[in-house]
């Protein structure tokens, strides 16, 4: 589980435009042992991976105002430095979620299916 | 209507005190009444769109994730059937925290089980309302 050696100190960024959601997600993989950077929208989230190291994980919703969590999709495949970055799509949208992501998962959120997936994608050999 | 009209009056007046002592165990974070308050296979879906049971919601407890400045809850309806109890309202919260501090009002749905003779909260939903974000302090 999250917190031990292997998941510790793991990089999550967190892209989601509903406040109330963002912040729970966050304190549940702070709990975990995660560290945690949250964006309101694909342009924060793109604006903090220009400027730090790319993280381990993003966490995308898709529907969000300024750039959508498709456009953000498009953004990151393109650039080198983040394309090999997985991505844990978390949306509504069970009939429009046409993304290319490593896993899709459909709101309402089960937690111990979201910890569970992100385990897996923490654990993962980095890719060089 | 008086008890001997409504058969249900005993139950909906324990279930009714549940919810209020539920309620302060929340905003105690009293993790020690919420484990008993609790059915192990409790499921919760909240407002941020999260299903999560018991173990990890007691986690939050305990580690401060959940913490709140404001929980007060209304029943509207207490509706029973045998050893399952519905009870459905609003609810006022507020979050202790440097971000999230909005109000929230919500409504909810709560369903409690007998289980061994005593009362569990076995499943619960809610929904926002509306969202109010407090005034900044002057």
């Amino acid at each position: 589980m999250p917190g031990d050696s292997e998941c510790e100190n793991a990089n999550i960024l967190v892209v989601e435009d509903d406040e109330d959601a963002r912040e729970a997600m966050v304190a549940l993989l702070q709990m975990k042992g995660y560290r945690v950077v949250p964006a309101g929208n694909g342009r924060e989230a793109l604006d903090y991976l220009d400027q730090g190291p790319p993280p381990d994980l993003i966490i995308l919703d898709l529907w969000m105002p300024v750039m959508d969590g498709w456009q953000f999709r498009s953004e990151q495949t393109r650039n080198p430095r983040l394309a090999h970055i997985p991505v844990i799509v978390v949306t509504a949208l069970s009939d429009r979620a046409d993304v290319d992501a490593n896993e899709v998962i459909i709101k309402p959120v089960d937690v111990d299916r979201l910890l569970t997936t992100v385990e897996h994608y923490c654990r993962r050999e980095p890719t060089p | 209507m008086n008890e001997t009209q409504n058969p249900n009056a005993a139950e909906q007046k324990e279930i009714a005190a549940l919810e209020q002592r539920e309620a302060q165990a929340i905003l105690g974070a009293d993790a020690s009444t919420l484990q008993t308050l609790w059915a192990d296979d409790m499921v919760v879906n909240s407002t941020a769109n999260l299903i999560a049971g018991k173990q990890i919601l007691l986690e939050m407890v305990r580690n401060g994730r959940l913490k709140l400045r404001i929980y007060e809850r209304r029943p509207v309806r207490i509706e029973v059937f045998t050893d399952l109890v519905v009870t459905t309202g609003h609810e006022v919260s507020q979050l202790i925290g440097d971000t999230a501090v909005f109000k929230l009002f919500t409504s909810y749905m709560n369903v409690w089980t007998k289980r061994g003779g005593s009362w569990q909260l076995l499943a619960r939903h809610v929904g926002v309302i509306q969202r109010e974000r407090p005034e900044p302090i002057q």
